[in-house]
C-alpha cells in the first residue's frame, strides 16, 4: 500500500461513485489505513450528509398553482389588450378617416378644404331652413337643391340665400321660375329641356306652398 | 409522476387547458421553493421568488421543445432566474433583515422519536449555519451545489441545467465543496 495521499478530487468522486472498480477499490483500501485520508474523508461525508439534510427539512409553503394562474389570466388579458391597441388606434383613424372624407372635410384629391366647409354649412343651413318651414327636400343633385316649403316662409329663406349671394330660382303653383334677382329665367341658365322637366313636376305644386330651386 | 405524464400535462396546457399547470405548480413547487430557500435564505423572498419562476414557466412554455425532461428544462430556468435576480438585486445596496420564516407560518408537526431534546437545539443549530454558509458560498459553488447536493441531481443533469461541460461539472463540485467543507470546519461543525 503506497503513502500516497489521496486528493480531494478522488475522495469527492468515491462518495459520488465516480470512480472505476479499481480506484474504488484503492481509495477504500487507502483510507482504512491511512488516519489523514481516513479523517478527511469522514469529514467531507458528513460535510456532504449536513448539507443533504437540508432535503428533509420540513418547510411549509402556500399552493403556488391558483395564484400562478390567476396571475398568468391577468397578464394574459393584458398582453391580448396591448396587442390590440394599435389595431383599435387603426379602427379609429379609418372610421373617423372616412367619416371627414363623406362630411367633405377632404376633396377627392385628399386636400383639407377647410374653405369650403362653410360653403357646405351655408347649403346644410338652407336645408335646415327648409326643412324647419315645414317643407322638405325635394332632389339634391350635383349642381342644385330643390326644395318645397310654405309660402310664409319664402321671405325668411330668400333673406338667407341673398346674405350669402346664393344663386336661386323659386317656383309658384302657376308653373312659372322665377328668378328674383332678375325676374328673368335666362339669368339662372335654365334650358328649355330643364324648364320641361320641371313643368312635369311644378303642376304638383300643393296651395300655400312654394318651390325653390339653389344653385349649387 | 412520469416524465411522459408531464408532457401528456403540457400538453393539455399548451393545447388551452391552463387549469391543468396547476399539476405542474403542485408537483415542482416544494423542489423550486427549497432551491431558491437555500440561494437566498430568506423565507418571503423565496416565496416571491418562486412564484415569479412559475409564473415564467407558464408564460414560456410554448417555447419547451421536449427535446430533454420537462424538469430540466424547469431546472435552466429556475437557476437562470436566480442568477439573473441576483445580478439585479447586486446593483442596489441591501439590508438583509434575515427572516427565516413567513410570521404567520405554522409548520407541520412531525413526530419526534429522538429521545434527547438538546439533540434536537443541535441539529437545529447546525441547519441554521449550514444555510448560512451555503448564502455566502460563491455563486457557481452555490448552484451546483444545490443541484448536486441537495437536489440530488446527476452530473449529467447539472451538465444540461447550467450548460456546462461534464468535466467543468466536476471541478465545480470539487472546488464546491472544498469551500464550504472548509467553512464549516471553521465554524466547527465538523
Amino acid at each position: 500500500m503506497t503513502f500516497k495521499h489521496l486528493n480531494f478530487e478522488e475522495l469527492s468522486d468515491l462518495i459520488d461513485n465516480e470512480l472505476s472498480d479499481q480506484q474504488k477499490q484503492y481509495c477504500l483500501a487507502h483510507i482504512t489505513v491511512c488516519e489523514i485520508c481516513g479523517e478527511e474523508y469522514r469529514s467531507l461525508t458528513k460535510c456532504l450528509s449536513l448539507i443533504s439534510s437540508l432535503k428533509n427539512e420540513c418547510i411549509t409553503i402556500p399552493d403556488f398553482s391558483e395564484r400562478t394562474l390567476m396571475i398568468c389570466r391577468s397578464r394574459e388579458k393584458k398582453r391580448l389588450f396591448l396587442k390590440a391597441v394599435p389595431a383599435i388606434a387603426a379602427s379609429v383613424i379609418i372610421i373617423a378617416g372616412a367619416g371627414f372624407i363623406r362630411s367633405g372635410l377632404f376633396n377627392d384629391k385628399g386636400s383639407y378644404i377647410a374653405a369650403n366647409l362653410s360653403g357646405h354649412n351655408e347649403t346644410q343651413s338652407i336645408i335646415e331652413s327648409i326643412s324647419n318651414s315645414n317643407g322638405r327636400i325635394l332632389q339634391i343633385t350635383h349642381n342644385f337643391i330643390d326644395g318645397e316649403f310654405d309660402k310664409r316662409s319664402l321671405t325668411a329663406i330668400e333673406r338667407i340665400l341673398h346674405k350669402n349671394s346664393i344663386k336661386h330660382a323659386v317656383i309658384y303653383n302657376s308653373g312659372i321660375l322665377v328668378n328674383p334677382s332678375s325676374g328673368n329665367i335666362k339669368d339662372v341658365n335654365f334650358t328649355t329641356g330643364n324648364i320641361a322637366y320641371s313643368n312635369q313636376n311644378f303642376t304638383s305644386i300643393e296651395n300655400g306652398k312654394v318651390r325653390i330651386r339653389i344653385f349649387k | 409522476m412520469s416524465p411522459i405524464d408531464d408532457i401528456e400535462i403540457i400538453n393539455r396546457v399548451i393545447d388551452g387547458d391552463k387549469e391543468a399547470f396547476s399539476m405542474i405548480v403542485k408537483k415542482y413547487q416544494n423542489m423550486v421553493f427549497k432551491y431558491v430557500y437555500y440561494q437566498f435564505n430568506n423565507y418571503d423572498e423565496a416565496l416571491d421568488i418562486t412564484q415569479d419562476i412559475f409564473i415564467t414557466v407558464m408564460e414560456a412554455l410554448q417555447s419547451f421543445r421536449q427535446e430533454s425532461k420537462f424538469s430540466t428544462w424547469l431546472y435552466s430556468i429556475m437557476v437562470n432566474y436566480c442568477k439573473n435576480y441576483r445580478k439585479k438585486m447586486s446593483r442596489y445596496n441591501t439590508v438583509s433583515l434575515k427572516v427565516m420564516r413567513g410570521a404567520d407560518e405554522i409548520d407541520l408537526q412531525l413526530e419526534d422519536h429522538r429521545e434527547n431534546p438538546e439533540q434536537r437545539v443541535v441539529d437545529e443549530d447546525s441547519m441554521r449555519i449550514v444555510k448560512e454558509e451555503i448564502e455566502k458560498l460563491p455563486e457557481d459553488f452555490k448552484d451546483i451545489l444545490t443541484l448536486r447536493d441537495i437536489d440530488g441531481l446527476s452530473y449529467n443533469e447539472i451538465s444540461d441545467i447550467l450548460g456546462i461541460n461534464l468535466s467543468n461539472v466536476k471541478v465545480r463540485i470539487h472546488r464546491g465543496r472544498e469551500y464550504l467543507k472548509n467553512r464549516l470546519h471553521a465554524r466547527g461543525l465538523i
